[in-house]
């Protein structure tokens, strides 16, 4: 703590001293308030009187009233991890949506080039868009002209079956505190503004398409194939960049300085290894059955045969020589190897199956014509061949598949590299999910599924996540952090880490011991107030003399300054002369 | 747009007197010409949807309550979660106002765009995978939802 007086501007001085003097009655402890207002009508939604049994946690006795604490607990959650003086205001309802529709939210208005009130330091950079919720904790107050304007407006789907308990033990069904969890963390900026679709800022036009601003989103996500952050680019890197799968990461302190905390060592990579026309790292789609690259204790390194079956339907469509879809007759081959499979005719877990039957060490499907252009696709069980899945197995673009079809004796690799992060780049960024294609969830706005640890802002809401928002549990807080909500425990303003004392005494006038001199105890620049100052000075006084010594030169120096009277300052050492400190 | 159809300008002719028969046959074609214009921009719509695309399904994605089988979605269902999705997933700034203030403070409300949608696939096995996605394009995909081309 330091005992000197800043130097600034009385005016500044004073514009803090009227911050402080209004948030006097409030009592500081860091957090945000975070605020669901349901605007269902009576009967639905949270009002929704269907009687259900308390459940994980949740003592609600009706349905409504259950999902209104599982909204609560998520916003408690978030409440206690961010801090900011604005409340926040989630406006909720639980609608009847479209068939596998299950929820939306973002924000309700964006802000640029703010300042801030008091200590607060505004926006961080000029000409970038903010949500509303991080402007107005970084402008120290509430910058949309409407009084109680909703930051955050949500719904979700009343005929849906989430888990509402808020204990996270939600075994097979969907835990609504982490998809809430998820979606307020969007709300509060985990998210750009960018179209990604054409590359264009929020604010472009078609008459001005390199136009509009960037976000502070945008300024963090960094692609390393052109060496720019979004901000940087034109509309066309940026439209380039979104799909540039792998390359693209998060730039922020925060977020690389979490990951290693996080982020296991080891990334699931499917490579061609030769010939070295066609080697290299090829973007791949997982299988929910069989062992996941996560979990082989080694990695794959094998010649990669194409399967070879019966066509079942004679050259009809349905069927290929090339689908898998009955055991191959090619088994000795592939036996030992890694199989290239062609997509279509049957379902993945088949395929997997009958490559797993004939002693495959693992199994490649690449997409058939009818999905020439399309990703590699996630590929989803069947509920009935997944158990006998007993191999990797991973899917690939057409182009991918074909190529090495072209190449026979092509070698492969399925397996983690031991040298960089599940989820990572090899400098230890983390990585933005940018496939090529897209798919769902390709928005740059979320973590690439490939992490592991799972991470709660990754496109896929996975079971095993935490209700924990920060490292060792998740990235989702360091990223916060990196974009600008910065921590502040007793929010004046300045940051934890600049601020003189981040736990200051806000009483509203300078007490020493038992005499209160009635100055009126306003805030320093430096985020320290004058009781703070006092309190440094007990602290580091050996004994009574000094302590009366520091504080006049405090006050002496206050004096000169013009912030302090005469009489305030013969009061201040009044009370300094007959306190009994140290 | 029906009433301006119906040319009020026609019916100021009709008062002022008889038209002669090339004015009326002009004219008719005219108004033929209107309608089959308007005809067609309301049958693009209609096939269409509000997000301008239309979708079929072709994975099945939906557990039946009834027979507590997968199945497809229906036409309808499809439509009505596409429309509800392109609505949401909306991202263009279009038509959205900035508020500059004297300070220099710039402020837009977004009217309902930019959302993040959550979406579920169930799974054979009765669980529901879930999907937060941002464009109708991810949903598509994640949906098995095929663009359907334009006539």
């Amino acid at each position: 703590m330091r005992n000197y007086l800043p130097k600034a501007k009385s005016s500044l001085v004073l514009f803090a001293m009227l911050m402080v003097l209004a948030c006097s009655s409030t009592a500081f402890a860091g957090g945000v308030t975070i605020v669901i207002v349901n605007i269902d009508g009576p009967g639905e939604g949270f009002n929704d009187p269907t009687p259900v049994a308390p459940v994980g946690g949740n003592p609600e006795t009706t349905r409504g009233a259950q999902r209104l604490f599982a909204f609560q607990h998520a916003a408690t959650i978030w409440g206690g991890t961010l801090d900011s003086p604005v409340t926040v205001r989630i406006q909720a309802a639980f609608n009847p949506l479209g068939a596998n529709v299950l929820g939306s939210a973002g924000p309700t208005y964006l802000a640029s080039d703010f300042g801030g009130v008091g200590l607060y330091p505004g926006s961080e950079f000029p000409l970038t868009w903010y949500f509303g919720t991080l402007a107005d904790k970084r402008a120290g107050t509430e910058l949309h002209p409407t009084p109680n304007f909703p930051d955050i407006n949500c719904q979700f789907s009343s005929d849906f079956n989430f888990y509402l308990g808020v204990d996270n033990n939600h075994g097979a069904q969907n835990d609504l505190v982490a998809v809430l969890l998820h979606e307020f963390g969007h709300g509060l900026n985990f998210a750009n503004q960018v179209n990604e679709s054409n590359g264009r800022n929020f604010g472009a036009t078609n008459a001005d398409p390199e136009g509009g601003l960037t976000d502070i989103f945008a300024r963090h996500t960094f692609d390393n194939t052109t060496g720019l952050s979004w901000d940087q680019m034109t509309r066309a890197q940026r439209q380039a960049s979104a799909i540039n799968f792998g390359n693209v990461v998060w730039n922020g302190a925060n977020v690389t300085a979490g990951a290693p905390s996080v982020l296991v060592l080891g990334s699931p990579e499917v490579r061609v290894l030769t010939p070295p026309a066609i080697a290299g790292t090829k973007q791949f789609g997982t299988a929910a059955f069989g062992p996941a690259i996560s979990s082989l204790v080694s990695p794959i390194s094998a010649t990669i045969v194409p399967a070879v079956d019966v066509d079942e339907d004679g050259g009809a469509a349905a069927f290929t020589t090339t689908d898998g879809c009955t055991a191959f007759s090619n088994a000795a081959a592939v036996a030992g190897n890694i199989v290239l499979i062609e997509r279509g005719g049957c379902g993945f877990a088949v395929k997997g199956r009958n490559a797993s039957a004939a002693g495959a060490a693992g199994a490649i499907i690449y997409n058939q014509l009818a999905n020439a252009a399309a990703a590699p696709p996630g590929m989803a069980g069947d509920g009935i061949n997944d158990a006998f899945v007993t191999i990797p197995t991973v899917s690939l673009t057409r182009a991918d598949g074909l190529a090495i079809v072209g190449q026979p004796g092509a070698t492969g690799f399925i397996g983690k590299d031991p040298n960089i992060r599940a989820g990572a780049d090899p400098l230890g960024r983390v990585r933005l999910y940018m496939p090529n294609p897209v798919v769902g969830g390709s928005s740059g706005s979320h973590y690439d599924n490939i992490a592991f640890r799972n991470l709660l802002m990754e496109p896929s809401i996975n079971g095993d996540l935490t209700h924990n928002l920060k490292a060792p549990d998740d990235l989702t807080l360091e990223l916060m952090r990196d974009v600008g909500w910065f921590p502040d425990f007793d929010l004046d303003g300045v940051a934890t880490a600049d601020d003189c004392d981040d736990s200051s005494d806000f009483s509203p006038t300078v007490v020493i011991g038992s005499c209160n001199s009635g100055i009126t105890n306003f805030m320093f620049t430096d985020g320290c107030t004058f009781m703070d100052k006092i309190q440094a000075i007990a602290a580091s006084s050996s004994n009574h003399g000094i302590f009366v010594a520091r504080v006049g030169q405090l006050a002496n120096a206050l004096k000169k300054q013009g912030t302090i009277t005469a009489a305030q300052k013969d009061a201040l050492m009044s009370c300094a002369g007959s306190a009994s400190i140290p | 747009m029906k009433n301006n159809l119906r040319a009020p300008g026609q019916v100021k002719r009709h008062a002022k007197g008889r038209p002669s028969p090339a004015r009326l046959v002009a004219s008719l074609a005219v108004f033929v010409l209107l309608v089959g214009v308007w005809t067609m921009v309301s049958s693009q719509s209609a096939q269409q949807g509000k997000g301008g695309k239309k979708y079929v399904a072709t994975e099945e994605i939906i557990l039946d309550k009834a027979s507590g089988k997968l199945r497809k979605p229906t036409a309808e269902e499809t439509q009505v979660m596409v429309d509800q999705v392109s609505s949401l997933t909306n991202r263009s700034s279009d038509g959205l106002a900035v508020n500059t203030q004297a300070n220099g403070m710039k402020l837009v409300n977004l009217e309902g765009r930019f959302n993040g949608v959550v979406l579920g696939r169930a799974n054979a096995d009765g669980t529901t995978e879930v999907r937060c996605v941002f464009t109708m394009e991810e949903a598509a995909e994640f949906l098995g939802l095929q663009e359907v081309p334009n006539q």
